[in-house]
């Protein structure tokens, strides 16, 4: 079976949190980016690769092709860091048969219509929608950006919509 | 006069261009940019607009490390702005060398000149050999 050591939705996808901060703790042996846009971009995906230490391999995977590559298993034997750009996104691949133990939601930044649970998670109503779905799913949530800082259950923020009162930190 | 942009993680571009004042001196035509709390899109287009703002003057970007968000966003501008030259690794030498040679190095030559610099400013510091 795939280990999926991290499953994370960032708006960056690869960057230096990704890179220096879960990569060097987790140590997986590839980065997978699930995304439309970017499977499909050349250029986006050369950005990307420069972002990729030399020990670590990535695949750039659209939605359905990693549902379909979990689902089978493609990834066996290998600790994958699997990154999703939007709410939306993770979400859909759930829907398309995939079960995920946890998503860490760590950097959703302002978007119209948002508002803020953290100061790193903005949601609007629909990523609200979405995420007590995933919830009411058995999905764990939280909330970390790097390894070193608490993981913060981001359950009881998305049910009431409010910012924590430790956003300010 | 080429102007330069910086854009780096938390508040180091900010506090690069504050020190270089207190070295330096006042100047101009310097914009420090975090990527704190900005989605990528937020990040580019405040680059791109402080680009734009230069209405065709020269511009020089430096970004703190290549692999991060805010040379993501850096490689996004270059896609749509040749013209724009990209130096990563900035330091305190570059940003140095930058100010004191954008009114007398011709443009083609300033970025191998603030390469150099930074370069060269990276060694060991031994009493005896320096």
């Amino acid at each position: 079976m795939t280990s999926l050591s991290l499953v994370r939705i960032d708006d960056r996808l690869i960057h230096g949190q990704v890179v220096l901060g879960w990569a060097r703790v987790l140590k997986p042996d590839r980065i997978v980016v699930a995304n439309d846009r970017v499977a499909k971009s050349d250029w986006e995906r050369r950005l990307y690769t420069a972002s990729v230490p030399p020990q670590l391999k990535a695949s750039f995977l659209t939605l359905e092709e990693t549902a379909a590559q979990i689902r089978s298993g493609a990834f066996k034997d290998e600790s994958i860091v699997l990154l999703f750009e939007s709410v939306a996104d993770a979400h859909g691949v759930t829907e398309a048969g995939v079960h995920f133990d946890e998503i860490n939601v760590g950097g959703l930044h302002y978007h119209e219509g948002a508002r803020e649970l953290l100061p790193f998670v903005y949601v609007s109503e629909d990523d609200r929608r979405l995420l007590k779905d995933l919830a009411g799913k058995g999905v764990k949530l939280i909330a970390q950006d790097i390894p070193g800082n608490p993981a913060i259950n981001l359950v009881p923020l998305v049910v009431t919509g409010a910012a924590s009162p430790s956003a300010g930190i | 006069m080429v102007a330069c942009i910086i854009v780096t993680h938390g508040r180091l571009a900010e506090e690069l261009v504050d020190t270089a004042r207190r070295v330096f001196g006042d100047f101009s035509d310097c914009f420090a940019v975090t990527n704190e709390g900005k989605s990528p899109n937020a990040l580019y287009e405040e680059m791109k607009q402080l680009v734009d703002a230069l209405e065709g003057r020269p511009c020089i970007v430096f970004v703190d490390f290549t692999g991060g968000s805010c040379c993501h966003a850096c490689m996004r501008l270059r896609v749509d702005r040749e013209d724009v030259v990209i130096i990563s690794g900035v330091n305190l030498p570059m940003l140095l060398a930058f100010l004191n040679k954008r009114d007398s190095v011709p443009l083609d030559q300033l970025p191998e000149e603030i390469l150099d610099r930074g370069h060269k400013a990276i060694r060991l510091v031994d009493p005896d050999t320096l």
